[in-house]
């Protein structure tokens, strides 16, 4: 740059700095000023400031001409900031609006690609009908555009309109662009042509088949997938892990293709691969899944040095994809650990995981954990602590040896007698344990001393699990309790306030024993359970007994009752029918794999529970409305949401079931409870109507 | 893929909210989410049609929504979105911490951001370097925080800043104009004020449509056309060890190195560059197994034994590891006694910690401290704060916290060894004693002379002004682990040593500046259970 030229330049800007400054306090008869300014400067402070007003939640619809007058700009900072003020107010001035759309189609031809982008990107967002009848060339020419980067932006622009407006979206035709999108060149628009298939996918599966344009790109795919940006590859695996391949050749050849991404930094990426690997591993040769497995290994170790929410995520993806390959991170335990500061929901998982991975024939291994376990049942927060001490019985159950089992309940022990307030948690513990190994009388007895030795048992058990496995327990091992009697009579005063556990361990604990407590105390519960208690199991339950006593052979057929045996213990922890596995393998790294429930299953519980739940979050929505209506008298976005309705219900979007919910309360609330808001409403926008059609010749004159 | 994005504050108060899928009215989904937050609750919460994925960092929460139609969306790529675009306003905002004011100062700023970043749920790029060329508003600092900032980054590392802004001072020299207002801020404030005003002649310019061309390369990462007057290219290798043993019984729950190389480019051009690293010349299995590389990486080229990468301009991570350690490898440092005396007979209680070293000797640590805790001690003796505790140490100060409970042993510089270099560092604290006491209150009471005036603060009573509430609140964990922090500059755990650094630029043919630096910090997880 010449000298003199710079000169010139500082000249110039000199000059112009005597244009006034916006001030900070943002008056809006200042801003108008300011925007109407002969200052290019001055104009666009005072579009700054406007924008900065706006997203304060300051009201400056009312300036939307002006604004809107400084759209046609060579400066791209400038267009930029009036687009985004543009996107806000789109809604609430739709007449205005057009306006707009000249220039949005002419910026959509300018030479500059990121302006045909910008024009594009916002045109396709803006919630205005009449808007968006005018994008049909500008879309259709961006996505023929000669720029990768227009095109990139241009199909993404397609789901865009697909979500406003279906209807409209199909008769364009631009589908059919937007599918042969994924045979273009560039590997970041195959990415994002992919990802806006998928979203249009997951609107309405009827609209593209995507499996199969995912089966007849596979090739793209993975030619694509190393030339573009970390999140276009998640993408793209996200579609490779949608395709079932031919054979193990192919499935093998996948898992090459992708497997060096297993050491991609970004954790997603990481993720989405070892969900492909995953789909293809059952078809692989059985030589080659050694290899993979330790990849895999690794790179799910990888993901648990990640901040702690994408460590919950990985924990939760972890424990789907043990129960299919348990014995993937068998060596990996250490991992797992709980750190003193992670936060309680990672630490809950882990130990989930943990008690899961753990290699039920290594005796050593089990130790360790034990140990673990114990140490951890020592902390303070409540919920780990139960968490640990119910790992503690699940670990000693999966193990199994008797040995190791006393050895789970001398800890448990030791727990109780350091901690008081831990006798809930192990006595269902140590109930578990005794239901595994029946037949121990050294257990039995252990944990019996014990139980007989807490003075008052029903003040000192709070649960209703707890209460009902010590009632149990006394039960079963009648012998082995002092003042049984005593301690049932405490129990049985409280009989209709405990939840319903209780009362039918106490119910059966009471029959199992009538012939050694008083007739009075059999009287009394069985009157109690039929006549007092709402659970009508309960009641059935103490019927049927009472019918049982009353034959004439009652004592054999109590016994009988009684006495049958319940099949042992086995194992303490859950599993997923292979069926359930299996759809979740498929869905890893989605909400599914967080909440274990398949799409599916939770697509059918979605519709139902708004079915039932109707009633009451009408009543919620309505007194929100209220809220709404009362504190915004003049908030123009809700005021139209009368003008969006037909439009969005027509759409059939789900996702805007609950606004739709919310419009039509709004609309018989408006007739009815707020008529005199409605009219104050309605003298406020006959107002704003006078100004803005003056403003809107301003601006005609504009163009 | 997420419906709408806001940024929280601590009082759930969204400070800024990003409409992605033209949702109307976004304030209520924001109170539902208000309503359903619970603070110890998983990061992923669903509540009517909405899945709320938040991720808190600082004193802010990042939320995403995503409508529960959306069955497809992946869960992962959204929470490390939120995380990358925490980064990135860290990157652009210039501060190691995000507060509130920052970003409603900023909001132009982050709007745009959020523009570049994320189209419709589907993420663009995150690239900060490539980002700085789309989005150029200035970023809007109160001075003082400026200031205070500066301030706190020198009290931190004096040395290292120094030498930093003398290389950064060059740097400036040498920059291209895309490149002077994002330095600008970075130095000093006098130089700010005086340089503004070239600034504003050169920095705002229309924006170079030949930007919009770098995203879709497949090179995503640099743009063309960069150019420094002095090449340079800084590694950093910092390797944190985590620690963790249960010393009474001897058993060592945690060995692990997670090591990064941090880079920091300034090349000019399309530079090629080639990394050797011993660990995967040597083909070290788990070296290999547990790296995680940067986006620029060709992944292929690892088999070659070689790291080829273009780098990204300006600071970027190379490569993340994590190393277990054999558990009887000796941790760095390592507490090698730790012992409680109680003599009862003289009314004492004394605390003895002797710590050694395991690195090599001609490097040492810099700013150890050792933190010893005490709560366990005074929950099992009766310590008497009136009279003064003693603290003796072969090197550095010890600090004694009385509101939570440990003591600071603040060593410094330590030199390294194979166990022969050891400190230690004794306390003794008074126990309190009955008899003596009576007597005392006797004597007083007797006595006609005034009670002996003391100096300095009366310990006991603000003991005990600060522990009257929790004196049922048992002893966690955490307030049993002797815990170290250091840093040993010029040593590598693992070993791990960059053999060459190449760096070729085919057309430019420069001459370039290399720098490799190792580092070794404690985890935060550095810990001694005793």
């Amino acid at each position: 740059m010449a000298p003199l030229n710079k000169k010139i330049q500082k000249f110039l800007k000199d000059s112009i700095r005597v244009a006034p400054k916006i001030s900070k306090k943002g008056e809006l008869a200042e801003l108008r000023n300011g925007l109407v300014s002969p200052y290019p400067q001055t104009r666009k402070d005072a579009i700054k400031k406007t924008i900065q007003q706006m997203t304060l939640g300051k009201d400056v619809s009312s300036l939307f001409p002006d604004v809107l007058k400084n759209i046609a700009t060579n400066d791209v900072e400038q267009k930029k900031l009036v687009y985004l003020y543009v996107m806000n107010y789109a809604e609430s001035h739709p007449e205005l609006c057009i306006l707009a759309v000249n220039t949005f189609v002419t910026d959509a031809q300018d030479p500059n690609p990121l302006i045909r982008c910008m024009s594009i990107r916002t045109m396709s967002m803006v919630r205005v009908d009449k808007i968006l009848e005018y994008v049909e060339i500008p879309l259709r020419r961006t996505l023929q555009d000669d720029n990768p980067y227009v095109r990139k932006t241009a199909v993404i622009c397609v789901a865009k309109l697909f979500q406003l407006n279906q209807e409209l979206c199909i008769e364009l035709g631009v589908l059919e662009d937007l599918v042969s999108a994924l045979d273009d060149s560039n590997p970041m628009v195959v990415a994002n042509a992919t990802a806006a298939l998928t979203e249009i996918h997951g609107v309405d599966p009827s609209v593209v088949s995507l499996p199969k344009l995912i089966n007849s790109h596979v090739s793209q795919f993975l030619l694509a997938l190393n030339e573009c940006t970390e999140w276009a590859r998640i993408t793209i695996l996200g579609a490779l892990a949608d395709y079932s391949a031919k054979d193990s050749l192919e499935a093998q050849d996948i898992i090459d293709r992708v497997s060096a991404h297993l050491q991609h930094v970004n954790p997603a990426v990481v993720l989405a691969t070892i969900k492909v690997i995953i789909r293809n591993l059952p078809q692989i040769q059985q030589q080659n899944f050694k290899a993979i497995s330790l990849k895999l290994s690794s790179a799910l170790v990888s993901i648990m040095s990640t901040p702690p929410e994408m460590q919950y995520v990985a924990l939760k993806n972890i424990r789907i994809i043990l129960e299919k390959y348990p014995e993937l991170l068998v060596k990996e335990l250490r991992i797992f650990y709980v750190k003193f500061n992670d936060p309680l929901y990672v630490k809950l998982e882990k130990i989930d995981i943990m008690v899961r991975l753990v290699d039920a024939t290594n005796l050593k291994q089990c130790n360790l954990l034990l140990t673990e376990l114990k140490e951890y049942a020592m902390e303070f927060e409540p919920e780990f602590v139960s968490k640990s001490i119910q790992g503690i019985t699940q670990l000693a159950i999966k193990y199994s040896g008797e040995k190791f089992v006393s050895k789970a309940l001398d800890d448990l022990l030791e727990l109780v007698d350091r901690t008081e307030n831990l006798k809930d948690d192990c006595c269902i513990a140590m109930c578990d344990l005794l239901r595994h190994c029946p037949t121990n009388e050294k257990i039995a007895s252990d944990i019996c001393a014990l139980l007989n030795s807490w003075a008052v048992p029903e003040s000192s058990l709070i649960s209703d699990a707890a209460k009902c496995n010590y009632i149990w327990l006394m039960g079963h091992y009648p012998e082995k309790f002092t003042d049984l009697e005593g301690k049932l009579d405490q129990m049985i005063e409280n009989f209709v306030q405990e939840e319903c556990m209780t009362q039918a361990s106490i119910l059966m604990t009471v029959v199992r024993l009538h012939t050694q407590l008083p007739g009075s105390t059999l009287q009394n519960v069985l009157e109690m359970a039929t006549t007092s208690v709402n659970e009508i199991d309960i009641r059935d339950m103490a019927m049927i007994y009472w019918r049982c006593l009353s034959m004439p052979n009652s004592d054999t057929l109590v016994d009988q009752l009684c006495k049958s045996v319940a099949p042992i213990f086995e194992n303490a922890l859950d599993n997923f029918s292979t069926e359930t596995l299996e759809k979740l393998l498929n869905e890893l790294s989605t909400i599914s794999s967080i909440y274990f429930r398949p799409q599916s299953v939770r697509a059918k519980r979605y519709v139902l529970r708004q079915n039932i739940v109707r009633g009451k979050r009408m009543d919620e929505l309505k007194d929100m409305a209220k809220n709404e209506i009362a504190k915004n008298m003049n908030d123009d976005v809700l005021l139209d949401f009368g003008d969006d309705e037909p439009k969005t219900s027509s759409s059939g979007n789900v996702s805007s079931n609950l606004l739709d919910d919310l419009d039509d309360i709004f609309g018989f609330n408006s007739t009815g409870a707020t008529t005199s808001s409605e009219t104050k409403d309605m003298q406020s926008s006959t107002n704003k109507m006078n100004t803005s059609t003056t403003n809107t010749q301003d601006l005609l004159n504009l163009f | 893929m997420s419906s709408c994005i806001y940024i929280l504050d601590e009082n759930l108060e969204p400070l800024i909210s990003k409409n992605i899928k033209s949702i109307p009215n976004l304030r209520y989904i924001a109170q539902l989410f208000k309503r359903v937050y619970e603070p110890a609750s998983p990061p992923i919460t669903t509540s009517l049609n909405w899945h709320f994925i938040r991720i808190k960092r600082d004193s802010l929460i990042f939320l995403s929504a995503v409508h529960t139609s959306d069955y497809d969306c992946d869960i992962m790529c959204v929470i490390s979105f939120l995380d990358q675009f925490h980064l990135l306003l860290k990157k652009f905002l210039e501060t190691p911490v995000l507060d509130r004011n920052m970003i409603l100062d900023n909001v132009l700023l982050i709007m745009e951001l959020f523009e570049e970043t994320i189209d419709f749920g589907i993420v663009q790029s995150t690239e900060s370097s490539i980002l700085k060329d789309y989005v150029r508003i200035k970023i809007n600092m109160p001075d003082s925080t400026i200031i205070n900032q500066l301030r706190d980054a020198s009290a931190k590392d004096s040395e290292e800043s120094d030498n930093e802004a003398k290389k950064k001072s060059k740097r400036v020299s040498g920059m291209p104009d895309l490149y002077k207002y994002l330095q600008i801020s970075k130095s000093t404030n006098e130089k700010k004020t005086s340089t503004k005003d070239t600034f504003d002649e050169e920095g705002v310019d229309t924006y170079n449509s030949f930007i919009a061309n770098t995203t879709v390369m497949p090179i995503s990462w640099r743009t063309k056309g960069i150019h420094y007057g002095k090449n340079e290219f800084f590694l950093d290798v910092i390797e944190r060890v985590q620690y963790f043993m249960d010393f009474e019984q001897g058993i060592i729950r945690t060995n692990l190195i997670h090591g990064q190389i941090f880079c920091k480019s300034y090349l000019s051009g399309m530079p090629k560059l080639k990394i050797a690293i011993n660990k995967l010349l040597k083909r070290d299995a788990q070296f290999i197994s547990n790296s995680k590389f940067h986006q620029c990486v060709s992944l292929e080229s690892l088999n070659e034994k070689e790291i080829q990468f273009i780098p990204p301009d300006g600071d970027f991570v190379l490569c993340k590891y994590e190393l277990k350690r054999h558990v009887n490898d000796p941790p760095m440092l390592k507490l090698s006694s730790y012992e409680v005396k109680a003599k009862i007979k003289k009314y004492k209680v004394q605390i003895l910690v002797t710590i050694e070293t395991h690195f090599k000797g001609q490097n040492s640590t810099s700013g150890l401290s050792v933190k010893v805790p005490l709560s366990q001690i005074f929950k099992d003796y009766e310590i008497d704060l009136r009279k003064p505790a003693r603290f003796k140490s072969s090197t550095g100060n010890v600090l004694f916290n009385l509101s939570e409970d440990f003591l600071l042993w603040e060593v410094g510089a330590m030199k390294g060894g194979h166990g022969e270099t050891k400190l230690s560092m004794t306390a003794e604290f008074a126990l309190f004693n009955k008899e003596e006491y009576e007597k005392e209150v006797e004597e007083l009471r007797n006595s006609m002379n005034p009670p002996p005036i003391r100096e300095g603060p009366k310990l006991e009573e603000l003991y005990k002004q600060i522990h009257e509430d929790d004196v049922s609140k048992t002893i966690s964990l955490a307030s049993n682990l002797v815990t170290m922090r250091f840093e040993v500059p010029y040593c590598t755990c693992s070993g791990l040593k960059v053999e060459y650094l190449k760096i070729e630029e085919e057309q430019l043919q420069y001459q370039s500046f290399p720098w490799v630096r190792y580092k070794t910090v404690s985890d935060e997880e550095y810990a001694y259970l005793v």
